[in-house]
């Protein structure tokens, strides 16, 4: 935040009260403050940075020739030992962070903590979360954060006092719902997602009032009877055929349009649902004022393993064959990076980014060509080896996208699976439900990730750099023409948007599996990122290489060094 | 050939395949005694596998920062490994009552026992 936005702030909140109602006037975070996030890169407002999710920041006084003096500004403790994977907001001189036991407000200038909201939770809640009990970051609004619990709560609270405002249950934990991904509001609705495909649950999306946390609608992504879809599916399976919104979304306000990913079908056994299981593993279109289901674009029909296409979506305006195109552009877990047409959801290019053997290519409708292996393990459930592994080509870690360089930076996952069908029950709601059994197979080169610069159009890598211990942080880029993003053992780097040199790094303390940002007060441009290991690689990899990174949640802030 | 005949009556023959079938039966019922004295640390293992392994790690093996390093648990602290599962422990720990019973419990101590090299 700079002194000329300030200024334009107050002078259009005049405006207002010349016009308006007196509570209108204390709205402090507006529709259209949200709508100019991108022309007003001081603050960030969204999940994504912007509402297209780009996660590029159009500040430039950080740049490739001066990067090397980044140094830390201030660092605080966010007392939590599970992991920090979400992304901070910026508002007003304030950072809001979240994580699965705590929103904190942090004075931007000084690091010290403003308030702090703990959450209180039964002590069975972790039972129905399979990957992490974590927190993927929060929406403001209307002078109210807005965020999920692990309990599958949505709660709203006041940004200026910390005091809760309302607390809606979303499901019933114990039947396997819980909520880790961050809400997105979009034309006045507060829209979230909810995890949960391991346990035998049903995908939606659901729309509540900002005001009062009252729902308004409930969408969900696997068709019930009558629904286009449902006979994708065998008998009732789709009860609880997953489906889930665990990622984050994306909003075009001209089209009023909001985008998602829906997660893996249920149980990840796919020979006991044989059928599309529509829409599952799918990227979906919705009316936000509504929640009605505009478009759905499944890039994984009858996904055969566990491939969540989840990852946030990035919305951009590019030239496709010399034609300017409103695009979606998603890296899946299944390998493959789509580029669709936000507004109708056809496909326009997919390449894969990483190793592919689960399908030998797309059909002229881009629809995947099963492999050999992956029709043995649907047939007959014997052991196979295939690729992507479950962790995916790509995970739920944003990518982001530089709209002056033209390409993707993402963090992939590189590795496969020995995998094989085991009998699969549905014993009761809340109970595990997945019926496969994994073995993980590595890459000989031992690198099982990489930091990528990719071509959207066509899916080569332009340059990438290796991880030995793969990365699961989010990346962001800005106009210094700079990619900044962490890794597993607690570095957080800066590279050169156009070569992948490393110019800058810097090690934190624990394990980065967070989202870094970038924001400007008083002329100044800073980074913030958290660091704190967690999730689903340190759990269950079984890399013991982490050996040696503790646990242990805090958020950096870096800036130039004033000489 | 039927095999049904009482002991007089039997021709050889028969009397060969009542000795193959009590012979098969024996070896069952040693073979079905044997799984039973695996099976403790084995069915721990499926119910580890079921709903220990995605913060525990496969065959035990994870690093110890994030989630605990069952391979490290005292062989002689049981109770406390009763506690933990019962009652939770901990940031990240829940608590299993009423999930997994006491039996199936002890049947997890037996494969912790394993260190996962079961």
């Amino acid at each position: 935040m700079n002194k000329g936005s300030s200024v334009q702030r107050y002078a259009l909140a005049a405006a207002f009260a010349l016009t308006l109602p007196l509570a209108t006037v204390v709205r402090a975070q507006s529709n259209a403050e949200l709508l100019d996030a991108t022309r007003s890169p001081g603050e960030v407002l969204i999940n994504g940075m912007t509402y297209d999710a780009q996660r590029f920041s159009r500040l430039s006084q950080i740049n490739r020739s001066n990067v090397k003096a980044l140094v830390p500004v201030w660092n605080v403790s966010l007392n939590n030992n599970l992991g920090e994977e979400s992304q901070p907001l910026v508002y007003n001189g304030a950072i809001y962070i979240t994580n699965q036991r705590a929103t904190y407000a942090i004075d931007a200038r000084t690091g010290r903590v403003r308030w702090t909201d703990v959450l209180e939770f039964e002590s069975d809640v972790a039972r129905v979360v399979c990957c992490g009990q974590v927190n993927r970051g929060a929406a403001i609004y209307d002078d109210k954060l807005y965020r999920g619990t692990l309990d599958a709560h949505v709660m709203a609270i006041d940004i200026r006092t910390g005091k809760q405002v309302w607390k809606t249950k979303i499901m019933e934990y114990r039947d396997g719902y819980s909520i880790t991904g961050a809400p997105l509001v979009a034309n006045g609705v507060l829209i979230s997602g909810m995890s949960g495909g391991e346990y035998g649950t049903r995908g939606f999306l659901v729309g509540l009032d900002p005001a009062s946390g009252r729902e308004l609608w409930r969408t969900y992504t696997i068709p019930g009877p009558g629904e286009p879809g449902n006979e994708t599916w065998p008998g009732d399976l789709w009860k609880r055929g997953g489906g889930s919104t665990w990622g984050a979304g994306a909003y075009d306000p001209h089209m009023d349009l909001v985008y998602w990913g829906t997660g893996n079908a249920g149980p990840w056994n796919g020979g006991v649902r044989k059928g599309d299981n529509k829409n599952a593993a799918s990227t979906i279109a919705i009316r936000p004022k509504t929640g009605e289901l505009v478009w759905a674009y499944q890039n994984t029909p009858g996904d055969p393993f566990d491939f969540d296409s989840i990852s946030q979506p990035v919305l951009a305006d590019i030239q496709v064959q010399g034609q300017p195109r409103k695009v979606l552009m998603h890296a899946d877990k299944n390998g493959y990076l789509y580029v669709l047409d936000r507004l109708t959801g056809k496909p326009i290019v997919a390449n894969p980014f990483v190793k592919v053997t689960w399908a030998t290519g797309l059909d002229e409708n881009f629809r995947p060509i099963w492999s050999d292996t992956t029709r043995k393990l649907i047939d007959t459930g014997a052991e196979v080896e295939s690729w992507p592994a479950i962790t995916g080509g790509k995970n739920w870690n944003p990518m982001a996208y530089n709209p002056v360089s033209r390409l993707i930076y993402a963090n992939t996952q590189e590795g496969g699976m020995l995998i094989r069908h085991t009998p699969v029950e549905y014993k009761q709601q809340g109970a595990r439900y997945i019926g496969v059994s994994v073995k993980r197979v590595w890459p000989e080169d031992g690198n099982r990730g990489a930091l990528r610069a990719i071509d959207p159009l066509t899916g080569k890598t332009r340059w990438k750099v290796p991880y030995a211990v793969p990365s699961y942080a989010a990346t962001m880029t800005t106009a210094g023409q700079l990619v900044f993003t962490g890794d597993m053992l607690g570095e957080f780097s800066a590279y050169d948007a156009a070569k992948g040199t490393k110019l800058w790094h810097f090690q934190t303390g624990s394990g980065i599996v967070g989202q870094p940002i970038s924001w400007e007060m008083d002329g100044v441009q800073y980074v913030t990122v958290t660091s704190g290991l967690g999730g689903v690689y340190v759990l269950n990899s079984g890399d013991e290489r982490l050996s040696n990174v503790p646990a242990g949640g805090s958020l950096w802030t870096f800036a130039l060094f004033k000489k | 050939m039927s095999s049904h005949c009482i002991v007089q009556s039997c021709s050889w023959q028969q009397r060969l395949v009542q000795g193959a079938l009590v012979l098969l039966l024996a070896v069952l019922a040693h073979a079905a005694q044997a799984a039973e004295e695996l099976s403790a640390a084995e069915q721990g293992r499926d119910l580890f596998e079921t709903n220990c392994m995605t913060c525990h790690g496969a065959n035990m093996v994870n690093p110890g920062t994030v989630s605990y390093d069952l391979r490290k648990f005292p062989a002689d602290a049981k109770p406390r490994f009763v506690n933990s599962v019962t009652n939770g422990k901990g940031q990240g720990m829940p608590a299993w009552r009423g999930v997994i019973e006491p039996a199936e419990i002890d049947l997890l101590w037996a494969y912790v026992l394993t260190r996962g090299k079961l």
